[in-house]
């Protein structure tokens, strides 16, 4: 069942949106050589903490940390650890935030100092897609208009969109009905209504769109090895178009 | 966070649904297995046993939303489940209604 969000929902939700935008544009400001994924964990516990609000990932399932850090050839859920960045890595961190009893989720890749072409445009391309996305979130719309949208780009630009991950509906959870998959044909699912809230998510490789998990069962990988790269805002859909929540 | 594959109407083992298509149409069954974002394992204990679960796409079932419980901790335990325990928690589920 999807749930709609009114006015005083999305008010909390905004709020925790932007603990989780400020959180995620310091962590981008201490990204560099030689910093440890454990190091931004700690640093995003302290922003969060310190706004009031609760981590919405560490325990989430058992995931054992308040962000994931998914580095160059790993696609989503990376655990903070003690490896360092090294120069040309590039690095997702998604960071949920609760306030309120609501749930704020974002997330975005960033390069480590200098990096190549290949992974520039990888970068490029997947926020791109995420704000296609985003564009088609609009009243009257179907839920798969947001899918192609985000799939045809990426795929447009020689990418692929990983389908074994998806977005979802989010709100008093973290993971509401709908799912939101990064491709699919135009027309399809439910229609948008205004109050609808969704984290819309591509998760695009610079290969082809196979995955596996690591043995630690959670670190989601590339199959052939190649980067990728994870974008992400939470939006609410609004009569007077797509509101998006988690930004400064 | 991104959440797993889209399975269909998001089912999950242990979950109650009702066949929608084929000779088995309007019966309830438990969802036994999830092999695909397309295809699912039923079993109600009685016409479909747990040694022979019936494959159904995932499009031809109605979703309820009750959940047998144990039945969904015992299958994640890798824990044997008996053809009797599927149909006493279809029993329960239907008086529950």
């Amino acid at each position: 069942m999807i749930i709609l969000k009114g006015r005083r929902e999305i008010e909390f939700m905004r709020q925790a949106g932007r603990v989780v935008a400020e959180a995620l544009a310091a962590l981008e400001r201490r990204i560099a050589p030689g910093v440890t994924t454990l190091e931004l964990n700690r640093l995003a516990e302290e922003i969060l903490e310190r706004r009031g609000a609760v981590p919405a990932f560490k325990g989430y399932r058992g995931f054992p940390a308040s962000i994931c850090t998914s580095v160059n050839e790993e696609v989503v859920h990376g655990i903070p650890g003690l490896k360092k960045l090294v120069e040309g890595d590039i690095i997702s961190i998604d960071i949920g935030a609760v306030i309120n009893g609501y749930y704020g989720d974002a997330a975005a890749t960033f390069p480590v100092g200098v990096i190549d072409e290949e992974k520039r445009r990888l970068l490029e391309v997947t926020r791109e897609a995420l704000w296609q996305g985003i564009r088609h979130a609009v009243v009257g719309n179907r839920l798969s208009d947001i899918s192609y949208a985000i799939q045809s780009h990426v795929e447009k630009e020689g990418f692929s969109v990983v389908r074994d991950y998806v977005g979802h509906g989010i709100g008093s959870q973290m993971h509401e009905e709908p799912q939101v998959p990064n491709f699919g044909s135009p027309g399809r699912g439910p229609r948008l209504r205004p109050g609808m809230t969704l984290a819309i998510e591509p998760m695009v490789n610079a290969g082809g769109h196979q995955v596996m998990t690591r043995e630690d069962g959670w670190t989601v990988v590339t199959a052939d090895g190649r980067p990728s790269a994870h974008f992400e805002h939470t939006v609410a859909i609004t009569d007077n178009g797509p509101e998006v929540l988690t930004l400064l | 966070m991104s959440s797993g594959p889209p399975i269909g109407p998001n089912l999950q083992v242990g979950q109650l649904v009702y066949s929608k298509a084929g000779r088995d149409r309007g019966r309830p069954f438990l969802v036994w297995e999830i092999i695909s974002d397309r295809r699912i394992a039923l079993v109600d204990g009685k016409l479909r046993r747990v040694v022979k679960p019936k494959i159904k796409n995932t499009l031809h079932v109605q979703a309820a939303s009750r959940m047998a419980q144990d039945i969904a901790a015992k299958r994640q335990k890798g824990e044997p489940v008996s053809d009797a325990e599927v149909r006493r928690a279809i029993a329960r589920l239907l008086g529950e209604e």
